[in-house]
This record gives structure tokens, C-alpha cells and sequence, in this order.
């Protein structure tokens, strides 16, 4: 476990919380669940009025330099207007460029230099003081107060967990416990009341991160994916980032349309699992039908625990 | 592009010992032709044609899984992202280029990458309360003099594509 980026999550205070693309234009219900659980966990979010994304899709691609996403992230950061110190985010991506760019503040003199000086242009500057945590390792961190607001526990729902590269491999030194043999996601399903059940490709990439000129491979590690998790038989899929929720929630669609599964498995983000089980409204609240695999809520696995309210 | 490479290759003849453990790690490689150890490999033996033509610069996700258990630490998914900008730079690969210049539209437009795109998210978007849609001009503004200053336009002036962003 990595006690001291344990020790600096808050359990309380001022959070500024940074949406991302993903999670405020397709699965809208990431931010709302976010938030209502947040709050509920007795936080102050903030959330900025425009959201801009990191840029890190177009970095991957070799279209932006990395001074480009810096300057980027500096001007969504200075958004703290040193009121908040503790950043949030929902997405593995976000996470790793925000990182990143925090990280290049202390090694890259001359990079630095440019950054400054456009971000000064427009009348920002790069924020020193800024500690980004994904949300996910804040709710491991507040999982005692978490199960004392259950009121829809998960009981007898078997979840698939996946953690995400970018969160494991793009800052390895910075993952909660391990990048090889991560615990904490599982560790907070078992506080809902669920259980995280083991399968083959636990490991495997989601394939979202593939260039979109290359549809077939992330097919493939998708496909792949997949087949591994229906193997076990869940109820659900659970995942911390959006671009992951996204390629697993697709893949099923598609292989759906080739007849090569015949039901789906729910995709949900933690913030989303979370809001479920403090009985938040799973249409209105968490945005659970925006899904692909969960578009038909009372014949999804999900049934079993929202039937009894 | 040249003076590029040269550095790659000496960056890597320095540091790979061609275990393959990058390869042996890659999720890419079990269903493409993505080799990182290959990749590594062309650039020390300077057969710079095999890599520009080669898919392995396309077909990595940038998933760090190979710079992790890479035992001399060698930054595999830094040099390919170098590789891809220098492709796309030298007029290769038009297709992925002309993709990715029309999400840097959308960007410019809502200032994400993803547009709403259906009724259904608008209608939850606006009964929850979230109000984040297009940017403001003067948000737009500062991601145009972001470009400027860090040297995007000049990078979009190569790819003959600087009008969309004036
Ligand atoms: S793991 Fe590292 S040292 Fe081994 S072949 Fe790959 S790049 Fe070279
Ligand atoms: S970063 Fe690219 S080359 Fe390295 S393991 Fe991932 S897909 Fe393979």
C-alpha cells in the first residue's frame, strides 16, 4: 500500500472536481453520481462552469506536443484559483495527463518556460500547490464511512472488476497499493456488499486507447476481453474510467449484432456502483440506461438488487 | 527527420537488451503485428525505412504495460509517440492525420472531444443540471494562443492545415 499518497487524500473539505469529456457527454451519469456521492460522503465540490478536455487523445495520436497538453492542463488547473488544493478525476486518461503535467513543473526547466508564458498570455499561471487523486482512490481510502451509508447493498451481485493501464502503468509509482496486483476496486466492492470474482484477462488492455484508425486490434482486445468475463458469469462489469467503460460497454453491442452473445453485462463506473448501493435512483441519478449494456435496466442482472425497493 | 531518428537509435542501442520482455508484456502484440523489441530493434540497426512503413508505430495503444516490465527502463511508448508525430509530419499517414485534424475541429467547437449525440443525454444532462456544453468565445480564444505559443500552429502549418484554427 502506498501510505503516503494514502495519507494526503482528504477525508473531508473542498474538492474541485474535473469531469473530463467522456464522463459529461456520453456517460453524463459518471458526473452526476460524482458528485451525489461525493456530497453525500459530506464534501464541498466544486465543479468548474466549462469543462475542456486534457488533450491526452490527441497526444496519444502525435498531434499535440506535450507542452501543448501542459499548458492545457495549467489552464484547467488554475481554475483552482488557489481556493482547492485537492483535485479530482473520474477518468484514468485525465488522471495521467493531469499527473504528468504536475510531474513536469519540477523536472523540465525549458519546457516550463513555454508553458508559462502562454498560460501567463491569457492571464493564467500554472497552479504549484495541486495534489490530483482519481476518485477511485479516494473512495478506497473513505470505504468505513462508504458502508455505513449502504442502503442497497450489493448482495449476491458478482462483479468483474478492471482497473485501466493508464491508471496502473502510466505513473506506476503513484498507484494506491500495486500495479501488478491492484486490491483496492475489489476491496470496495466486498465493502458494498458484492463480490469481486475473479477471471482470465483480468489484466488485459480494454483497447479503447487504440488509435480510432484502428478499429480492428481494439475489436480484438475487446472481444477478447469480454469473452474472459462472460466466462464467470457476472452480474456486472465495474470500471474507474470512462474511455474503458466505453470500449467494454460497445464491444458487447457489437458482438451482440454479430449473435455472438445473446445478453449484455452491465458497465458502470465506481462513482456509479457507489450511487447504487446508497439507493440513488439508477435512471435519474446515475444515468445507468445512457449505457449500452444497461440500456433495458429490469432485464439486466441488475434487476436482482433494484426489484426489492 | 533524419537528426530525429539518429537520436532515437542511440537512445535505445544505449539502454535495449533485446529481451523481449516489452513484447512479451504487449496486449497489441498478442492480436497484431505490434512488436515494440522489433521496433527497438530496426532502430538500432538504423533501418529506418522498416520503421516508418511499419505498422508497429500505428498499432501500439500507448498502454505503458512495456516501459513497466522493460528491465533497463527503456521509454518504448516516448519513442513511439515521437515516431508517430514524425510520420505524421513527413506526409505519412494522411488518413490518421486528416482523422485526428477533424477532432481538433470539434475541440475548437466544444472545447471536448465529444460532442452530445442524442436527445436522451441532452434531456439528463438538463434535468440533473449539468450545464457544461460548448465553450465561450473567450475560451476558444485561449486554446487558440495555447496552440500559437506552444507551437501548434507550426505544426499545423506542416500539415497544411493552419486555416481551421485562425
Ligand atoms: S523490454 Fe526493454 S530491454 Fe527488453 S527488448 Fe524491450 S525495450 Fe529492450
Ligand atoms: S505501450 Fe504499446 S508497445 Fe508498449 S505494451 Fe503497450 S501497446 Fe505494446
Amino acid at each position: 500500500m502506498n501510505v503516503e499518497k494514502l495519507k494526503k487524500i482528504p477525508e473531508e473539505g473542498d474538492l474541485f472536481l474535473y469531469p473530463g469529456c467522456l464522463s459529461v457527454n456520453i456517460y453524463p451519469g459518471i458526473e452526476t453520481s460524482t458528485i451525489k456521492v461525493l456530497s453525500k460522503l459530506g464534501y464541498n465540490v466544486y465543479v468548474p462552469e466549462e469543462v475542456l478536455c486534457c488533450g491526452l487523445p490527441l497526444f496519444l495520436a502525435g498531434i499535440l506536443s506535450s507542452n501543448t497538453m501542459y499548458t492545457i492542463v495549467g489552464r484547467i488547473l488554475a481554475e483552482t484559483q488557489d481556493r482547492y488544493e485537492n483535485v479530482l478525476t473520474v477518468c484514468n486518461g485525465c488522471y495521467s495527463s493531469i499527473n504528468s503535467a504536475l510531474e513536469n513543473i519540477k523536472n523540465n526547466g525549458e519546457s516550463m518556460k513555454i508553458i508559462e508564458s502562454a498560460l501567463n498570455a491569457i492571464g493564467f499561471t500554472f497552479p504549484q500547490n495541486v495534489n490530483c487523486f482519481h476518485v477511485a482512490e479516494l473512495f478506497y481510502k473513505m470505504r468505513q464511512k462508504i458502508s455505513e451509508l449502504v442502503e442497497r447493498p450489493l448482495d449476491d451481485l458478482r462483479i468483474a472488476v478492471h482497473y485501466g493501464c493508464h491508471y496502473l502503468y502510466s505513473h506506476q509509482n503513484k498507484v494506491l497499493d500495486s500495479s501488478e496486483h491492484p486490491k483496492f476496486l475489489d476491496e470496495i466492492v466486498s465493502t458494498l456488499g458484492g463480490t469481486s470474482i475473479d477471471y482470465e484477462e483480468k489484466d488485459l488492455c480494454c483497447g479503447e486507447p487504440a488509435l480510432r484508425s484502428i478499429r480492428n486490434l481494439s475489436f480484438e482486445l475487446a472481444r477478447r476481453k469480454i469473452l474472459s468475463i462472460f466466462e464467470e458469469e457476472p452480474d456486472l462489469i465495474l470500471v474507474m474510467c470512462p474511455s474503458c467503460l466505453r470500449a467494454i460497454d460497445k464491444i458487447q453491442f457489437e458482438m451482440l449484432s454479430f449473435e455472438e452473445i445473446d445478453v449484455q453485462i452491465p458497465v458502470v463506473h465506481i462513482s456509479q456502483l457507489i450511487g447504487l448501493a446508497f439507493g440513488l435512483d439508477p435512471r435519474k441519478e446515475l444515468g445507468l440506461n445512457l449505457h449500452l449494456s444497461s440500456r433495458d435496466l429490469d432485464q439486466s442482472p441488475l434487476r436482482k438488487i433494484l426489484s426489492e425497493r | 527527420m533524419g537528426e530525429l531518428n539518429k537520436s532515437l537509435s542511440l537512445e535505445i542501442l544505449l539502454k535495449c537488451l533485446q529481451c523481449g520482455s516489452c513484447t512479451g508484456s504487449c496486449p497489441a502484440a498478442r492480436f497484431s503485428q505490434c512488436n515494440p523489441r522489433l521496433l527497438a530493434y530496426h532502430l538500432v540497426r538504423r533501418k529506418f525505412d522498416d520503421v516508418k512503413n511499419d505498422n508497429l508505430v500505428w498499432l501500439c495503444l500507448i498502454c505503458y504495460s512495456c516501459n513497466v516490465r522493460c528491465p533497463n527502463n527503456v521509454d518504448i511508448p516516448q519513442l513511439i509517440l515521437r515516431l508517430r508525430e514524425n510520420a505524421l509530419l513527413s506526409g505519412l499517414k494522411r488518413d490518421v492525420l486528416d482523422l485526428y485534424l477533424s477532432i481538433v475541429d470539434i475541440l475548437m467547437e466544444w472545447g471536448m472531444l465529444t460532442p452530445v449525440l442524442s436527445e436522451e443525454i441532452e434531456m439528463f444532462k438538463r434535468q440533473a443540471g449539468i450545464k457544461h456544453g460548448k465553450i465561450s468565445d473567450q475560451t476558444r480564444n485561449d486554446l487558440k494562443t495555447i496552440f500559437k505559443l506552444t507551437s501548434f500552429h507550426e505544426k499545423l502549418k506542416m500539415f497544411e492545415k493552419e486555416g481551421s484554427l485562425k
